[in-house]
């Protein structure tokens, strides 16, 4: 996957949430909380484990707790392509 | 304390004949088989290509998208049957006082394939979350007791194919003993996995009657080449005989007895003194003899050893009564559902008790001098029926068998 931009990968994320949690799309916002938008703590599990075959990243345990928002899973997402494309 | 007496008040089944217990006995009671070639994976590999798989059923009947998404398909016939059976009994749900038991050989085994697949071909980040909770065995209890708030004791039982036997026998003791008022118990599995499957075809007990399917599981024949795996799930509401009339439930049967015994023999041959004793243990916790039983839904499986085993394990217990006694099974027509069989198999008796109806054994075809009981051959036998029994035993040496006898609602109980 090329490097993309923030616009982007909210598109994708947020079509990611739409299937996963089968939530209308005008409810997601920059500042939504994730748990609020899934219906358990698991569901944000199958959210992060579809983010990274989706994106191809890996994101590491201790990041999880940090990952409240849309927007701060977004800034998560960004991060971690930049570090694979870095890397490549 | 006053001897607390358990009745049976309700029955949920999901079975390769359906969903629902009409169906089931309309079929099972005129003989019909519903073993099919399967269709779930590609067995054109596989010696065994022949199964009883359950078809009709449709979890978004009985769930929301998203909760049967997260449960194996051995959740989703559980929690399926459990509501067939509280529908049934009208029992009241979030409470303190109703427990669960259930028993399942293999669990999430579907799930467990299906995730191992993934791992091997496309790597350990495409394992699902859900995983664990899917594949658990308490997942199926775990369900149901969510969906319908029964907070007392509960717990689930695998002992492979006694286990939904030991799992009503178990509810059954906690009732009679005051630990609980109400138990839904039972058991289920959903074995048809590529992997499973080929598991059991390498043990060489499973029937290559490919060719013809509805003929192929032939339990005391002579003739018999093994057992066909199926797929399903029975469950029951078990009550306290004054609990369930002081909220006017309907009334099935009555449990008599249960017996449980451990061959400590071997963990798949069978033990003829291993399953005596628990038919034995059970006629003595039910206070009969042998001669009081008037129906034996046996274990028979279909394989040579167990069938012989068993035959042998009833003239042990039952002497002379063992040449009179009908016996037949029932996997003949719907193959052997694992952890759901005992419980599939003990509704069977409800029913049987019910209509005054014996299922019959199908399939039976040729004599056998060392099977030389009363197998109730190929036509379904209507007699009047008070008590009846039925047999599991599963491998690992676990053996488990209930008592049942007829209620009569407005007689004397």
């Amino acid at each position: 996957m090329t490097l993309q931009d923030s616009e982007s990968i909210e598109e994708q994320l947020k079509e990611l949430i739409v299937q996963e949690f089968r939530i209308d799309r005008s409810k997601i916002s920059h500042d939504s909380k994730v748990k609020e938008l899934g219906r358990d703590s698991l569901a944000v599990l199958e959210l992060l484990a579809a983010v990274e075959a989706q994106f191809e990243i890996s994101i590491p345990d201790e990041e999880v707790p940090r990952i409240s928002s849309f927007g701060s899973l977004v800034d998560s997402i960004e991060k971690h392509l930049k570090m694979k494309s870095d890397s490549a | 304390m006053k001897e607390r007496r358990v009745v049976v008040t309700g029955t949920g089944l999901i079975t390769p004949f359906g969903i629902g217990s009409e169906k089931f006995w309309d079929a099972i009671s005129s003989g019909r088989s519903a073993i099919t070639r399967i269709g779930e994976f590609d067995s054109s590999q596989l010696k065994c290509q022949i199964a009883g798989a359950c078809y009709e059923f449709d979890p978004a009947f009985f769930l929301d998208p998203d909760d049967f998404r997260r449960m194996d398909r051995v959740s989703q016939f559980a929690v399926a049957a459990g509501a067939l059976a509280v529908t049934e009994s009208r029992l009241p749900t979030n409470s303190h006082d109703t427990g669960i038991i259930i028993g399942t050989g293999l669990g999430g085994i579907t799930t467990d394939d299906a995730q191992h697949a993934l791992l091997h071909t496309k790597g350990p980040r495409f394992v699902v979350p859900t995983a664990i909770p899917m594949i658990m065995y308490n997942a199926a209890a775990s369900h149901i007791s969510t969906r319908f708030g029964f907070k007392g004791p509960g717990y689930t039982i695998t002992t492979a194919c006694a286990s939904g036997t030991q799992a009503i026998g178990e509810a059954y003791r906690l009732i009679k003993h005051g630990y609980a008022d109400a138990m839904i118990a039972g058991g289920a599995d959903a074995p048809l996995s590529f992997g499973i499957f080929s598991a059991w075809c390498a043990l060489r007990v499973l029937s290559t009657r490919n060719d013809s399917p509805a003929t192929a599981c032939r339990p005391f024949s002579h003739d018999r080449d093994g057992m066909v795996l199926a797929e399903g799930a029975g469950i029951v509401i078990l009550e306290e005989l004054q609990h369930a009339i002081n909220r006017y439930s309907p009334l099935y049967a009555e449990v008599l007895g249960y017996g449980s015994s451990n061959d400590a023999f071997h963990i798949t041959h069978p033990d003829v003194d291993g399953e005596a004793r628990a038919m034995g243990n059970a006629l003595k916790d039910a206070g009969l003899p042998p001669e009081d039983i008037d129906y034996i839904n046996a274990h028979g499986t279909g394989t040579k050893i167990n069938d012989l085993a068993e035959t042998k394990a009833i003239k042990k217990v039952f002497q002379k009564r063992a040449y009179s006694v009908p016996i037949s099974s029932t996997k003949s027509m719907i193959g052997h559902a694992m952890g759901g069989a005992g419980a599939i198999e003990f509704i069977v008796c409800c029913l049987s008790l019910k209509h005054d109806l014996i299922p019959p054994t199908i399939n039976y075809y040729v004599n056998d001098p060392e099977c030389d009981l009363d197998y109730v051959p190929n036509v379904p036998r209507g007699q009047t029926l008070n008590i009846a029994m039925s047999n599991s035993f599963g491998f690992g040496g676990t053996n488990a068998v209930l008592i049942l006898k007829k209620l009569i609602c407005g007689g004397a109980l």
